[in-house]
């Protein structure tokens, strides 16, 4: 009796590890062990095409990046680049695309919405094949209007100047849906009360916008923003389809960088150091964006 | 006392002994003739006796059309061997990557593998292959027929440091395709000077509608590079010296990469976008009247399905400069492939007799409608130069042709050298600072390989 009840304690009291074993299992498989793995690769030197296997170097792969690689700077400048000139606008033509279908109520609001997803659902390698064709500065889509409209045909891809901008169009296109419904969905979950207290008050359409909509919006924009921003800083397929990194260094952000001196140059200690920058960098930003999201007052979903 | 002495007499006996079978025990460890074992007297390629009857080798190969060519006949192998074959056709990427897992984990996965010409000095200097000179004594010389393959195919393919480690299989090299009806009514020579080249180019430039003068690959990348890599050659200019010092940044290399850009006006608005297909393409619908591309080009050229310019081109070898002698020095890129044995395999008689069998003379017309051959033989049949195009050019310039560094560090020189290319070419900055800065990336990459001190 007692040995039973005694089990029954240990029962009680232990179940949870059944239930909490296997995500941690799960966890500690592929994402911390890859992560110490990799930290502890990138204090190695270690070429996969040479004989011999791990060298300590100790900080050496960091030092190497930080103060002789002459194209780690280049590639960190137009990461920011990028990302600058992807996630802003991204957000801006979300946030109006949102509120526009926001007030559709109609039943076309389920063809809009499927609609409108298709960018982001396609696989990223078809969304730059297709915007590769439509590049092509000889057969491409985009001069041929130009050429409609009387303009000189630009070299979108083939030129320094224009190649980066050209990349972040179709990142913009590819992922402006998503922003968009992540807005709508958190306009739709908004109260109404306030809404209410406003008509009665009379306070026009800007008002409420500017006063209620944008402010009780915002925990929704930062988490948009923060997933976005991560997601753009590891943007790969767009750049290996479109450009290859080219024209000179113009379009090679930090991600494709990366995986040119792991997966080409076979240095896969200095890959490592590069992508612990990388992951630092990141966690950086967002740790800053959620401080700024928490000393507003502004509470997130579940932070 | 006596005793001793002999002890003594004894014991440096016995010590030189030791110290000359040390000396040359590692010589035999590594020789060939303990690891393969062949019946005596039996010669590969004369398909008289079956000794590995059964044994089932694996193949990995590039996917390149005389690959599929080769995997198509493969049940006559089978017939006259008894060795069946599994063949892992692979894209270039993917074929590098899983070749270079297996090799260096010693798997056995592969028992031939398709080695890149400018791989060499990875899978041969580090060991992944072996020599096989001893396997080619033990063969059959009609069908090995070593002295058909062009010299210059055999060494940049199959030799490092005067080994043998493989057979040509796959054939490239840098020519200038151009347009003949195009040169006969403008009453046009064939360019034979780089100078040459594009007074040609701008004299033809649109003079037919929509007709450039020239297109080559511009897009960054190793295409790119091998272009290129005919124009610094012939100008004087090289990557390195023969200590590994960086020259990426001479004279030479400066003037050859400033010609290069002069040829930009005279080709269409998008050609540094061009990869090998859109330059292709690009010519093979009549939209530029020369092109400078590997021969391996011609049969998108003379397919009626993607070509508008069939029997109106033909294939020579690139323009050179001009020496003090008069004559002139023509570096065409030279690109190809071998087969190889690795060092892990357990099939490694088996494994020759294919590359003997895929590489033999009696094979290589048949495959010659998918990619030509490496062989004097088939090039210079003159039913064969009619019928494909290339051949005339390719037989000038496989023997003259250069191969690019072979050494391990190749793709990483190579993407620094293609960066500074693609700079300078679309003007983001002037030739001279681009190679400049190309120099110091060399610098960077041969020092942490060990090669400059």
């Amino acid at each position: 009796m007692r040995r039973s009840r005694a089990f029954q304690t240990f029962k009680r009291k232990y179940v949870w590890v059944f239930f909490v074993a296997p995500a941690v299992v799960v966890l500690l498989g592929i994402v911390i062990f890859p992560l110490i793995f990799s930290l502890s690769l990138s204090l190695h030197e270690w070429n996969i095409i040479r004989a011999g296997g791990w060298n300590w170097t100790g900080l050496d792969n960091y030092a190497m990046i930080l103060f002789m690689d002459p194209y780690f700077r280049t590639a960190l400048k137009v990461t920011f680049l990028y990302l600058a000139g992807t996630v802003p606008v991204q957000f801006a033509l979300g946030l109006a695309v949102a509120l526009i279908l926001y007030r559709i109520t109609r039943k076309i609001i389920g063809f809009l919405r499927t609609s409108l997803v298709f960018p982001s659902i396609m696989t990223p390698i078809v969304v730059g094949i297709i915007w590769r064709l439509m590049y092509n500065p000889d057969m491409g889509m985009l001069n041929y209007f130009l050429k409609l409209l009387g303009l000189p045909p630009v070299n979108w891809t083939g030129s320094p100047l224009s190649a980066l901008p050209s990349v972040m169009m179709a990142d913009i296109w590819e992922w402006t849906p998503f922003m968009a419904l992540i807005l709508l969905a958190g306009l739709q979950a908004l109260p109404k009360e306030p809404y209410e207290a406003a008509i009665v008050d009379g306070a026009s359409a800007g008002q409420v916008l500017r006063y209620i909509t944008l402010p009780l919006l915002s925990p929704v924009m930062i988490v948009a923003i923060l997933i976005r921003l991560m997601d753009s800083f590891k943007t790969f397929d767009l750049i290996f389809v479109l450009t290859g990194g080219g024209p000179g260094m113009s379009t090679e952000i930090l991600n494709y960088y990366t995986y040119r001196y792991g997966f080409k140059f076979f240095h896969m200690g200095y890959a490592s150091a590069l992508s612990w920058l990388l992951v630092v960098t990141v966690t950086v930003i967002a740790l800053i964006l959620i401080k700024t999201m928490r000393s507003r007052g502004i509470y997130a979903a579940g932070g | 006392m006596d005793r001793k002495r002999c002890m003594k007499v004894l014991l440096s006996i016995l010590a030189a002994t030791v110290l000359m079978v040390g000396a040359v025990l590692p010589v035999f460890a590594v020789d060939i003739r303990d690891i393969i074992k062949v019946p005596p007297g039996f010669k590969f390629g004369t398909y008289t006796r079956k000794p590995w009857s059964g044994t089932t080798i694996n193949v990995a190969m590039v996917a390149e059309p005389r690959s599929d060519a080769i995997a198509k006949v493969a049940n006559e192998f089978e017939r006259l061997t008894g060795i069946k074959v599994n063949f892992h056709v692979l894209a270039y990427p993917t074929l590098q990557e899983k070749q270079m897992v297996t090799l260096t984990q010693g798997t056995g996965a592969y028992d031939v593998v398709h080695v890149d010409c400018v791989w060499v000095g990875q899978y041969a200097g580090e060991g992944w292959t072996i020599p096989v000179e001893e396997l080619i004594l033990r063969t059959d010389h009609n069908t090995l027929a070593l002295d058909d393959f062009i010299p210059a195919v055999v060494s940049e393919q199959g030799m490092w440091e005067d080994r043998i480690f493989g057979l040509p299989c796959i054939q490239a090299v840098f020519g200038l395709h151009y347009r003949t009806d195009i040169f006969r009514k403008y009453n046009v020579k064939v360019p034979q000077t780089w100078d040459e080249l594009r007074d040609t180019a701008r004299s033809l430039n649109l003079k037919e509608p929509g007709v450039y003068g020239i297109t080559f690959m511009g897009r960054r990348g190793v295409q790119l590079q091998c272009t290129y890599d005919n124009m610094i050659w012939s100008f004087g200019g090289e990557w390195f010296d023969e200590n590994y010092r960086p020259t990426v940044n001479s004279r030479e290399a400066v003037e050859a990469l400033e010609y290069f850009k002069s040829l930009v006006p005279y080709a269409p608005p998008g050609v540094l976008t061009y990869d090998w297909d859109e330059n292709a393409n690009a010519f093979a619908q009549g939209r530029a009247a020369m092109t400078i591309q590997w021969q391996n080009a011609a049969p998108t050229f003379y397919n009626p399905e993607k070509s508008r310019i069939i029997g109106n081109h033909a294939f020579t070898l690139v323009p050179g400069v001009r020496q003090p002698d008069g004559s002139i020095k023509r570096t065409p890129t030279f690109g190809g492939w071998s087969l190889q044995i690795p060092k892990d395999s357990r099939n490694k008689e088996a494994a020759w007799e294919f590359i003997v069998w895929a590489s033999s003379p009696e094979l290589d017309p048949r495959l010659a409608y998918s990619q030509p051959g490496s062989r004097f033989s088939g090039l210079e049949d003159s039913a064969m130069q009619r019928k494909y195009i290339e051949y005339k050019g390719m037989l000038e310039g496989l023997p003259i042709a250069k191969g690019r560094p072979r050494i391990a560090p190749y793709s990483e020189l190579a993407d620094a050298l293609e960066v500074a290319l693609s700079e300078a070419m679309t003007g983001s900055k002037s030739a001279s600072r681009a190679l400049r800065e190309a120099n110091s990336k060399f610098e960077f990459i041969l020092k942490r390989w060990g090669f400059l001190k």
